[in-house]
């Protein structure tokens, strides 16, 4: 009874699939949040953080050929690492991608009151009405969409070229002035906040198991997608940035801050009304359909970690009725009515993007705990190029933007370890007694070293 | 000439047709190989559908294979948890070495059936399977072919070389009626006459572009008809 798939992705449909799941709100939200931290140089944010997420990409590519189980990065970290780490990488991920889809509900819901005449105290009650509907349809079970998702990334892909296009006749050369005046750091605070832009590349590791000749096309549908949304992430904004007033991006927003709409805000400048509608109706589909799949891929969180006896069982049980994972499915939507409800939208995007970066991070430290271990269980299919070195720079890159997002952000972050560790000795500790591949290469260290480890 | 099938015979778990008796009976001299397909919403990691659900499942698969077994066929059992029906059904016919792939369908008795030949392509393989099923059960078969062929050999040749190679396997010739149509849409008649006849026979078809816009051949023939139908595979074009 083998349970191994076909491998049939190729080249391209790995490339769509990467795309597909990055575009949402990284380009229909975040620019102007990202604008107020480093003015029009946000255009190299974008790059910046392009480069910084490639090794984590990289490296859990590797690992999912290895181990081609539900659960992605949680997995691969504790795998690596032992229970603890994978109880902190585990609540992480969980965090960060109901953080994500929180984030993308609110955006949502700003866009579409610019087709429905509503005020904008409306935004978060649309964003939980939304919410509630996405999280019941995810309970009930969906038939998967993969034919409505490649279409929708072509009509975004097309969407965002036209946009760029007649924005260049629009473009106001003086908007670009002041590109160097909120200098460096402000670039690299800007690129940790929309770092959170680029971590669907990672849904590649997800299907790597399905891709043919995996060696060859992992590594270039990572790179080729990656390329491609760097490029399309900074003409776009820097077509934002051209077409709109410095004030509109940075105060049109909920009580005063960034607008949560700043593709619409420019549109209205091409085409008038119809520009704008047709934005938003773009805007809407693609965070919609990353809002449903951010609920789908963060329930497989506590519902792998119940698996390993990190959680409480329940959260594993498949429902008799839906053949859902209705308990992960709820408590993933509890999670996200809240944020949406008590947390302000721009800390849902910094912290979204924090705890990312923390998880991503940490997943680089994992491949090159699995490669050092050379335990013999670790097989993967695909070595990732550059080792080590990639990983090294992942993991310092990672830090240092980490360091330069404020205050919340790194409490977020700690706060996240902080509780993983607290929940791991309350709950995890007693009830599981794997050590990860950290494990043996500690275990060989006492082995060859008796004498000098005092 | 002795060619050796083996059936694939799926099912969509939980809470499967079973086959109708019937159809056991037509099988009961082949290789079978069941396989249980328990459909999970896209939610599900297969792994935490199979850890749940692999006890009911096995139990209501061994269900429905009981039958094959007391009519004394072999029976090979595969039990697959995921989304993807289609393609796991693809992927084990070709893992068992299956020939035959059943498209389930409910029939009370089978005395009618129905065998479209598009041309040389597969014609041994179709035509030593439908003699096996006629070794069974007392049925009557109509071999069937529209004038747009797939190669030169003309409709007539076709269908009489069809009844030569039965009757060579001791299938009465009072049981065999030829047909032959011009038409040039030999896809939508056969989908359209399918539906009059109890059991269908057809070969697989190579997807065409109009094929993956429509659907091919043998998809459009069993979506139109409730008749079950086996759809066999162009093994040697395939590359085994």
């Amino acid at each position: 009874m083998s349970d191994d798939l076909e491998r049939d992705l190729g080249l391209y449909a790995t490339i769509t699939i990467s795309m597909g799941a990055m575009i949402g709100s990284g380009i229909f939200v975040l620019p102007a949040l990202g604008f107020t931290k480093a003015g029009p140089a946000v255009i190299l944010a974008y790059l910046l953080a392009g480069l910084v997420v490639l090794p984590a990409a990289l490296s859990k590519a590797e690992m999912a050929t290895a181990m081609p189980e539900s659960g992605g990065t949680y997995l691969y970290i504790d795998r690596a690492m032992g229970p603890l780490f994978g109880t902190i990488a585990g609540i992480g991920a969980w965090f960060s991608l109901v953080f994500k889809s929180s984030f993308a509900l609110v955006g949502l819901g700003a866009y579409l009151l610019l087709l429905v005449p509503l005020s904008g105290g409306l935004v978060k009650a649309v964003a939980l009405g939304l919410a509630g509907l996405i999280v019941v349809l995810n309970v009930v079970g969906t038939e998967q969409s993969g034919k409505a998702q490649s279409i929708i990334v072509t009509a975004v892909v097309m969407a965002l070229a036209a946009y760029v296009l007649n924005a260049g006749f629009a473009v106001d050369p003086a908007r670009f002035d002041g590109f160097t005046q909120k200098g460096a750091s402000g670039v690299v605070t800007a690129a940790a906040f929309v770092f959170v832009s680029y971590a669907g590349v990672t849904k590649i590791a997800s299907v790597a198991e399905e891709i043919e000749n995996p060696n060859r096309n992992l590594p270039l549908g990572i790179l080729i997608s990656m390329g491609v949304m760097i490029l399309l992430y900074t003409v776009v904004v820097a077509a934002i940035v051209g077409l709109n007033d410095p004030a509109v991006l940075s105060t049109s927003g909920p009580s005063g801050g960034p607008s949560l709409t700043p593709m619409a805000d420019g549109a209205g400048q091409l085409l008038g009304g119809l520009g704008v509608a047709v934005i938003a109706v773009v805007a809407i589909l693609a965070l919609t359909s990353m809002a449903n799949a951010g609920v789908l891929a963060s329930s497989r969180f506590p519902l792998a970690m119940s698996r390993d006896s990190l959680a409480p069982s329940g959260l594993a049980r498949v429902s008799k009725r839906f053949q859902t994972p209705r308990n992960a499915i709820l408590a993933t939507g509890v999670l996200l009515l809240a944020l949406i409800a008590f947390v302000p939208v721009v800390e849902l995007a910094k912290l979204a993007s924090a705890f990312k970066i923390l998880v991503f991070s940490i997943s680089n430290v994992a491949l090159i705990v699995f490669r050092t271990s050379g335990v013999e269980s670790y097989q993967p299919s695909f070595r990732a190029p550059g080792y080590p070195y990639v990983q090294v720079v992942g993991v310092v890159g990672g830090f240092a933007l980490l360091t330069q997002m404020g205050t919340l952000p790194i409490l977020g972050a700690a706060g996240i370890i902080v509780g993983g560790i607290g929940w791991y000795l309350a709950y995890g500790r007693s009830r599981t007694d794997r050590d990860g591949a950290l494990g043996v290469i500690l275990a060989r260290r006492r082995d060859e070293d008796p004498v000098t480890s005092d | 000439m002795s060619v050796t099938h083996r059936v694939l015979v799926p099912f969509e778990l939980p809470d499967a047709d079973p086959l109708p008796p019937v159809l056991v009976e037509t099988l009961a001299a082949m290789d079978i190989v069941v396989l249980g397909h328990y459909g999970l919403p896209e939610q599900t990691p297969p792994s935490a559908g199979r850890d749940q659900f692999e006890v009911d499942a096995t139990a209501e698969l061994e269900d429905l294979t009981g039958p094959f077994e007391s009519a004394g066929a072999p029976v090979t059992t595969r039990l697959v948890f995921g989304k993807a029906r289609a393609k796991t059904i693809d992927r084990v016919t070709i893992e068992e070495g299956c020939d035959v792939i059943l498209t389930p369908g409910q029939t009370a008795a089978v005395e009618r059936m129905f065998v479209p030949l598009r041309g040389e392509e597969n014609f041994d393989r179709i035509l030593s399977f439908v003699a096996e099923l006629l070794t069974e059960i007392d049925a009557s078969v109509t071999l069937f072919h529209t004038g747009e062929g797939f190669d030169r050999r003309p409709g007539e040749k076709l269908l009489a070389a069809a009844t030569d190679r039965l009757v060579g396997a001791g299938v009465g010739s009072n049981r065999i009626s030829r047909w032959l149509l011009k038409d040039e849409d030999a896809g939508r008649s056969i989908a359209d006459l399918g539906a009059a006849f109890d059991l269908l026979v057809l070969g697989e078809t190579e997807p065409s572009l109009r094929d993956r816009i429509l659907g091919t051949v043998p998809a459009q023939v069993t979506a139109n008809t409730e008749a079950p139908a086996f759809v066999v595979r162009n093994v040697e074009e395939s590359g085994e």
